[in-house]
Parts: C-alpha cells; structure tokens; sequence
C-alpha cells in the first residue's frame, strides 16, 4: 500500500522539534511525530493515518538513552529511560534487564527482531495501543512521563496519562521526553497470552511484589489487552497485602483481575480473535501466573523464563 | 536419508534417482538475483491500481470516474463500458461442470452488481503506484447495497440472497453412488455422523499476485504473470482478449508460491493487459498483502453431514451424507473440480469401503471467489474421513490404529478401485501405519496418557491423533496440446559440446524443478549433473505443458523428460561405435528430441502421519509437542524436496487446524484485512518434524513416481484435529471446528460448554 502524500520534516533537538511543531500548528496542519515509525508507518501504509505533516525526532539525540538506575546512585534510585531509546537497547541493557525482570519478560516476547529494533518507549506510550505490552510493565511499577512543551515540562503518571484506545492526555503541541521507573522490588514478573497473528496479548500482566515476613508489603499489578487501555486491577492488589502469602491468596487476587478497576467494572475488548469474557478469564490466568513467578522471584528464585512458548 | 549432495560436485548416472541434491534454486532467490515481476521496470511504464468495491452486495446506480481522470498523472481510468469497447473479457467461468449446472459469466470489471468486497469495479493507470493509489481515491462509486450471505449452508437455503439470476445460489448438485449404501446403513451395528466444517482459508505465498503487460515486437503482446501455467494463461488470454493465442508471449518468470491460487486468470490481470494494449504502453501493477485477502482466490469453505455405516466387527461398509461447498461469488476455471474430482471421490481415502451415497452442492455466496488451494478437495477429504473414523473408533471403544489398520485395503488387493470409480494403483497403508506407530512409540503414548488421565486429571491434556490418507496426484487435463498430443511436452537438446538442456511445459514455482529434473535427466542420460539446464515458465522457451498444480509435475513432467531421454539416447545410437553420449553428440553435431507425457494415469501416494498435542486446560491453548510424517510417493527423485514439501503442506494443515479463517460479519465484510489478523503458521510456532518414508512404486508411469506435493495438508489437518479431540475426550468433547483456538477450546471445557 502506498501513503498518502505528506509533508516531511527533520528535527535536530528537543528544542527544534517544539519549534517545527508549533509552527506546523500555526499553519493548521495535521500534525504526527515520527519516531521508530513502527506503529505510524504502517497506519500511514494502509491510510488509516493520513497526517499532512511528519515532524522526524528519531534523531534527537538528547531523547535516546537510559540514565539513573542503582547502577549510577545510591539503592532506590530512579531509572531514567529517554523516550527515543528502543526496545532493543533496553533488552540489551543489562542494569535494565537486572533491576526489571518483568520489563526484560515484556521485550523477550514483544513484537519482533524487527520492530524491537526500531521501536521506542516513547512511541510506545504515545501511540497508546490498547493491546501492547511494555505499558502493563511500567504501570505495575508506577512509571512517570515527562512531557515537554510550548510552556515548559511536566510530569505525568502513566495511569493518568493514558486515557483510551490510542488516546493519551499529550497536548497537540507537546513531546513525550522520558519515562521515569521508580525503584522497584526484585519480584516481579510479565505474562501474556498473544493474538495468533500479530502477536500482541490479547491478555498480559505484569503484577510486582515485596515480601516481608511472609505477607506482601507492596504489591503492583496491571493488565493490558483486555480493556480500552492498560490497568490497574486495585483490588486484586489490596487482596494481596490483605493476608498472609498463600497459594490460594494468589488465586483469589488474580479472580480480581478482571473484575474491578478503579471502583468501575472492566469493559472488555471484544474481536474475532477473543470475546469479552475469555478476554477477562485470561486476565485472571495471566495475572496468576505473573504473580505465582514474581513471589518465585521475590524468594531470589530467578528461574522461570516468559510463559509464552 | 541419503547424504546430501554439495552444490557443485560432479555427479552422473542412475545413482542421481534418491539423491538429496541441494537446490540450485535457492541461491539466485536468496540473493537477490531472482527475476520476480515486481522487478520488471521499463521505459515508460505506467501503474495500474484497482477500484475494488467495498461493500459485499450491491447494485451499482453510477459510477463517475471525471475526478480521477484529471487527477495528476493519471493516463486512463477504465471501467467495465470501456473494456466492452475494445472486446475485453468476459472470463468464462468453470471448466468440467455436470451438465445442467448455472456457470455465470466473469465479468473483467463489474457491471450491473457487485458480488462480493473486493470485486475489481474501475481501474486506474497513472505514472506512480502512489498516483494511481491517489487517484483511485477520487473514484466514485455509488452502490445500493443489498442483503449479502456468505456462508455456505446459508447461501444454498431457500430464502437466502440471490447472487446471480435464478432462484437460488445452487450453482450445481451431483450425486455420487454406488454399491448398496441403504442396504449397508440398514444393517449397521453402528452409524457415526458428524457435521464438519472445513473452514475458508487463505493461500498467502510470499509473493503476491501481479503482472506486467507491454506491447512487444512485431505486435507480440508481452506478459509478465506469476501463473502456475504459462501456456494455460495465454490461451486463456487469447480467449478472453479476442486474440490468436501465438501473438501473445507469457513469461513467468520466479514464482513465489502459489499454492493453487496462481493457477487461475483473475480480472484484475485481465484489465491491466487489456490497459496496457489500448494505451500501447507498459503497464504493472502488484497486488498488496491486504488486496490479496480481498482479491486472491481462497480455499476450501465445505461444510460436511456425513455419516459412516459400522458393521458389529468394525468393518466400514458405506459412507453417505451431504457436503455444500461455497464457490463464491463466481466460479473461476478450474474450482468446482476440487468438489467434483476430488473431495467426493476421495471420501472412501485408503478404507475398502464398498458403498458411497453422497450428495455433492456447489453454492455461491458474498465472498472472494474460491480457487484450488494446497490439497485442492483432498485435505478435506481425508479430514472428513478421518475425523468419522476417530469417531467410530470412539463408539467402537477401539484403539484408533486398530480400527484403521482392520479397514485398509490389503496390501495384496492392488490395484484396488473404489466405490467412487477411482483405481489405486499400487500402496501398503498397512506397513505404513506400523512405521508411523514405531516411530511415534505410540504404545508408550498411550500407556503415558492413560497414567496422566489416572493421577493428574486437571493437568495438562494430553492427546494422540493418527491422520491416514491418500493423495491423488499427476492429473493430465483432457484438452490435447496445439498439435494434438495429448499431456505435456519435453524437448532435450544435447549440443556438441555435451551440455544437456531440458525444456518442459511444467512450469514451477517454487517445488525445486530445476534440480529434481536436472537429475532426472542427468541420471536418464547418463551425463553429469552439473551439465544439465532446466528451462520452463516462458512460452517462447518452453513446449507446450498444462504447468504446475495437483501434485502433478514429477509424474507428468517426468514421464515427458523421460520420453524424450529415450528418444534421445536411440538417436545416439546412430553413430557406428557405443560411446559416451557427449561424444555421440559431437559426432552427430548436437541432438535434440522431444516427447509428450501422454496421458499417465493419476497415482496415489499415501501416507500415515501422527500427532502428539497437549492442551492446557486453563486457557484452551493447544501445544503441537510432535509431529510425526510417514510418506510413500513410490519412488523418490530427490528426498530433500520431499521433506520440503512434507514441511510446507505440515505448515499449511497447521495453519488451518489451529489458527486460520477467512471470516466475515453479517454484511459480508471480511474480518481479517492483514497478517496482524490472519494468523499463519510462523516457523517458531511449528514442532520439530519427523518425517520417515516408504516406498511402492507406481505402476503406471515408467519412473514409478507418485505426486505429493499436497501430502504435508492432508495428513497435518486431520493428524492435529484428531491429537486435540483425542486429549478432549475425557471432558466429555466430542468435536470441534477448526480452527482449534484456544476460546473455542477453553469454552468447550467449561461446564456449560458444548
């Protein structure tokens, strides 16, 4: 298939790209920015994205690259991942695939060769596709967004910041510039069951445990493919640090998983490729086995590869 | 297996037959270097794109192509008024229908009614794919949309939608009869009957379809067309443009798979040659990966109610029952023979089963036209069959092997001719079978599952499925070549120097026929490998041949090279003394003979295959652990092609078993536009194959080869299928659907499921 005709435009900084996009705005123009081009291109190829303008930051280089981390600093310190930073270089990052076992899980099955090499983070949370996996990894983990623009920076929860199917609360004139990962606990796992063709889960989870004393302390879950976006399910997470570890504690949070988010029942996806209730049963089946591999972990057993395949 | 031959060492002499030589193929393919018609680029080449119509049924009240005809760079829009103008088209429908059947003409571009989303409406030819794409965009169509069906129980019910004119979508109805099908159900000790779907599906070969069409020298029309059949598609051609079949040059080029679907003219190619005449200029254009959902021909779409009559020992005696099978919107050529020539006749597969009462429906219905597709009515078949005998076995109480060694014909009864009219020529299921259970250790399976089902049952499912078939392969068609001889033709040329070149009308794309006939020949004639070139695909180049389809190329193909071989070594028998046959050449200042296959009969390869599938109950999702393929296609040229083949038809089967369907909503839309809806096999989802062979050779071509290119299909399916339900089972699941996905799966295991 063969784009529509649009306009193209190459930014060399942050700052040059704020520019090229207040300007396009200026002039009225449908605007899109260009990163790893792994979700836009090929929308743009079947024409259901037709943008007048591509403002290209893929060679910003300001926005690529992983900073922070317990490498660099004292224990609890923040990971600072440029937006513009692939799929690839975190899989080889080994201070990210030590420190977050459930991100490493999400890229070992994300995609493929191919789009993990080109795939940014940022294009990630910018696109907002219900069904993708990095974002369930980064919500259990209470992920932030920084988010430049016209009137300066600001920071963002990620569960704030998405808001829907391919909806995000970025402004037209702003620039998602890094995801920030707080500290986060050894036990923590990413499970997903994908669509048959294109791979993406049609239910995955990311659930992240600590353990004291044998009852969780803190627990983060979040599940993706399910809904219109990635979510927390808040009370298989109250469930877990309600009592003391039990197979069974396991088992009655994940039931949860489907059930509730935020005080508002789930409204599940439905498609050809899985109806609305298989979609929330395996929500719960992944969010189960994420949990069951993240107290394996969280207990300093680091076996246990992705459930997929 | 044999050692596999490295590229480039000498080898000659009948020690050729057996090798696994290499493919000489592969390298130019894998390096760039294949001549593909997307890569045909020429001075003044303008793009073609197609209109398609959007909705599923429709009358069209207007179409108004001013816009796009002033659009930049846009050469020409033509719609189905124009190409009646220059005595295009229409296509002609179906060959070898039963007498009384409907067989709608068509049409190139539509006209009155659109019959399906996808239908070729306007065709726009512009400077650039992008222009063309731009201004297709500008067309306008206008359509009054009518009530669509798309399946085909529905489409044959009596209230359903009409497509064409008549009083119904029945397009035909032939029964299939013999023996005393009443008189055997009468007496049954048991009668298992199961409705079954096989689903639609898509061929998706790498390559998708296109062409290339320019006006030549001295008036010769140039076509470049990934086809299946070089000299079919001209005469088609020649047929449909109103032109002498000898002024018109079709080049296949490199193929990317076909699978069937390249096999018939669409009319989307035809418009394109026709623009490319009326502008005098070169024009190309490539289907898209989501047209070819819309516009490539799929497969199968039968739905079977088939019951097998069960004497009290477990003999079969009789198959009866009803199968319907969609068409489409249109019939293309060679279609309904898939119904017609193969699945029915091939229901009664390797069992002696004495009497056959089956009623044979072609239907047509809102969607893609249906084409032969990998198997072609025989994987159906075999899936049919095996499925009831899975069944049977079920009802019996039996173990599934037993119940199907009992009913195979004996190995002593060959020839055999089955109820259906058709003579197995030669085989040993039985022996096949056993290897099959040796090699799957099918008595530990069973000991282990029946451990498992005692002492862990809410675990993993585990289950074991046997998948036996016959493959028809090698069919001549009945229309005689140009000079009246009947089957495909091979011309061998010596020249003084002892290079050997063979020409034959089998034309590949994809299968390996360059090395498999380069030994053959090498073997034949005892010359070296190396010094054999294979040339096919090209009507200037190639002799007459009906190209490559139904497992068909090494019996026919082979039998015409083989002829020609013999023709040629009496020839060198002219010079006074023996001598090597390059030495005779020299002396005779080169030879050169060319033979035609005849009409071989078809042969019947055979196989067994075996499947290990484990179901986990908590999600439905199905694990293939092994997949187990025992072959005989009598004697082997080349067992690496073999395996390749095994291993394409295994993906293929797979494919449909677990994960593929075309599917489509109430109004005919299809559901899956592109590879991230339509699920393929991908090479990291398939189990390690185990692939083991027999060998019996055909009686009835003098290489005792058998067609198998289609074998990977029939036995993967049913294999699979019957793996599945076999670990079901215990759940109280008697049959599925495919595709086996993991919802359909997980539901039938909840306690409301079915």
């Amino acid at each position: 298939m063969y784009t529509a005709d649009f306009a193209y435009a190459r930014a060399g900084s942050l700052a040059g790209a704020l520019e090229l996009l207040a300007a396009a705005q200026a002039r009225g123009e449908d605007v899109k920015l260009l990163a790893g081009g792994q979700s836009l291109l090929p929308m743009m190829k079947l024409r259901l994205a037709a943008p007048e303008t591509l403002i290209d930051i893929g060679g910003v280089g300001e926005l690529k690259g992983v900073t922070g981390g317990p490498a660099e600093g004292a224990e609890g310190a923040k990971t600072v991942i440029g937006a513009l930073t692939t799929y690839r270089e975190l899989e080889r990052d080994p201070m990210i695939t030590a420190t977050f076992p459930a991100m490493a899980d999400a890229l070992a099955v994300l995609a493929d060769s191919q789009v993990r090499a080109r795939g940014t983070i940022g294009g990630c949370i910018a696109h907002a596709d219900p069904a993708s996996d990095l974002p369930a990894v980064l919500l259990a983990l209470d992920a932030t967004v920084t988010i430049a623009g016209g009137h300066g920076t600001r920071e963002a929860l990620l569960d704030d910041f998405l808001t829907g199917i391919y909806s995000t609360d970025l402004a037209d004139d702003e620039i998602i510039t890094a995801i920030t990962v707080p500290a986060a606990p050894p036990g923590q796992a990413y499970e997903k069951f994908p669509q048959p063709a294109s791979h993406l889960p049609l239910a995955g989870a990311c659930a992240a445990v600590e353990i004291k004393d044998g009852t969780i302390c803190r627990a983060g879950v979040a599940v993706t493919g399910v809904a219109s976006r990635p979510y927390r399910p808040r009370d298989t997470e109250r469930i877990l640090a309600s009592a003391p570890l039990t197979p069974s504690l396991l088992a009655s949070a994940a039931a949860q998983a489907g059930g509730a988010e935020q005080g508002g029942d789930v409204r599940p996806l439905s498609d050809q490729h899985a109806s609305g209730p298989y979609r929330l049963h395996l929500a719960e089946i992944m969010t189960l086995r994420a949990l069951q591999r993240a107290v394996e972990r969280a207990s300093g057993n680091s076996s246990g590869k992705a459930g997929e395949r | 297996m044999s050692e596999r031959h490295p590229s480039g060492q000498r080898s000659r002499g009948r020690g050729l037959i057996g090798e696994a030589v290499i493919r000489r193929e592969d390298l130019p393919l894998i390096t760039g270097r294949g001549r593909f018609t997307d890569d045909v680029t020429l001075p003044g080449m303008l793009h073609a794109h197609v209109v398609r119509s959007p909705v599923a049924h429709a009358r069209i009240t207007g179409i108004d192509v001013t816009a796009a005809s002033q659009a930049p760079g846009v050469a020409a829009v033509f719609v189905a008024a124009d190409l009646d103008r220059l005595g295009v088209g229409p296509l002609p429908g179906a060959d070898n229908l039963p007498p009384g059947s409907r067989n709608p003409e068509f049409p190139v571009l539509a006209t009155e009614k659109v019959l399906w989303a996808g239908q070729p409406v306007a065709l726009v030819v512009a400077e650039t794919p992008a222009t063309a794409a731009d201004a297709a965009e500008l067309v306008d169509v206008s359509y009054d949309e009518l009530p669509a069906v798309t399946g085909p129980l529905e489409a044959a019910a009596p209230d359903a939608p009409v497509l064409h004119d008549g009083a119904d979508n029945v397009a035909f109805v032939k029964h299939l009869r013999s023996g005393d099908p009443d008189a055997a159900f009468a007496s049954a000790a048991h009668v298992v009957r199961q409705r079954m779907v096989s689903q639609r599906i898509a061929p998706v070969a790498l390559e998708p379809r296109g062409v290339a069409a320019w006006p030549g020298d001295d008036g010769i029309l140039e076509v470049r067309l990934p086809t299946q059949r070089p000299h079919g598609a001209r005469n088609s051609l020649a047929a449909i443009l109103g032109l002498d079949a000898e002024r018109i040059h079709v080049d296949a080029g490199d193929v990317g798979g076909g699978f069937g679907a390249k096999g018939p003219m669409y009319p989307d190619q035809v418009a394109v040659i026709a623009a490319a005449r009326a502008l005098g200029r070169p024009v190309k254009w490539m289907e898209t990966r989501s047209e070819s959902f819309l516009a490539t021909t799929h497969g199968r779409d039968q739905v079977a109610d088939l019951e097998l009559a069960v004497a009290g020992d477990g003999t079969f005696t009789a198959l009866r029952g009803t199968v319907h099978a969609s068409f489409g919107a249109y019939f293309t050529s060679n279609a309904p023979s898939s119904l017609l020539g193969r699945l029915g006749p091939m229901l009664p597969q390797g069992y002696a089963i004495g009497s056959i009462d089956v009623t044979l429906a072609g239907v047509f219905a809102n969607t893609t036209p249906i084409g032969p597709y990998r198997g072609a009515g025989r994987p159906e078949a075999a899936y049919f069959t095996e499925r009831l005998v899975d069944l049977a076995a079920a009802e019996l109480g039996q173990d599934p092997a037993l119940v199907r060694r009992r009913n195979f014909v004996r190995n002593t009864d060959f020839p055999h001719v089955t109820c259906t009219g058709l003579t197995y020529e030669s085989g040993d299921y039985q022996v096949g079978l056993d290897l099959l259970l040796d090699k799957l250790g099918y008595a530990g399976l069973r000991a282990e599952q029946a451990r498992a089902r005692e002492e862990l049952p809410g675990e993993t499912l585990l289950g074991v499925g046997l998948g036996c078939f016959v493959e028809p392969g090698g069919i001549t068609p009945g229309v005689p070549g140009p000079d009246g001889s009947a089957g495909d033709q091979a011309t061998v040329t010596v020249d003084p120097s002892g290079k050997v070149t063979v020409s034959v009308g089998t034309s590949a794309h994809g299968q390996g026929h360059q090395t498999a006939f380069a030994q053959l020949a090498a073997a034949l004639l005892d010359v070296d490998y190396e010094d054999v070139t294979v040339v096919f695909g090209d009507t200037a180049t190639a002799p007459f041949g009906y190209g490559t389809f139904g497992s068909r190329s090494a019996v026919a193909g082979g039998t015409a090279i083989h002829r020609a071989c013999e023709r040629i070594l009496a020839a060198a028998k002219r010079v006074d003394a023996p001598m090597p046959l390059a030495e005779a050449a020299a002396r005779l200042g080169g030879l050169s003979a060319t033979a035609a296959s005849g009409a071989p009969p078809e042969t019947y390869a055979s196989g067994a295959y075996g499947c290990v599938a484990s179901v986990d109950p908590a999600t439905g999702r199905v694990t293939v652990e092994r997949l187990v393929a025992v072959d005989d296609c009598g004697v082997v040229i080349n067992p690496l092609l073999v395996e390749g083949q095994v291993h394409g038809g295994v993906a293929q089967g797979l494919g449909q078993a677990l994960t593929e369907q075309v599917a489509y909503d109430s109004s005919g839309q299809p559901l899956a536009g592109s590879l991230m809806d339509y699920a393929v096999p991908f090479a990291a989802s398939l189990p390690p194959l185990e692939c083991h062979s027999l060998s019996t050779p055909a009686t009835t071509n003098p290489l005792g080869v058998k067609g198998m290119g289609e074998s990977g299909t029939l036995g993967a399916t049913c294999a699979v299928v019957n793996a599945v339900l076999d670990a079901l089972r215990p759940r109280g699941v008697r049959h599925l659907d495919m595709p086996l996905t993991p919802e359909k799966i997980w539901t039938a295991l909840q306690p409301h499921g079915s």
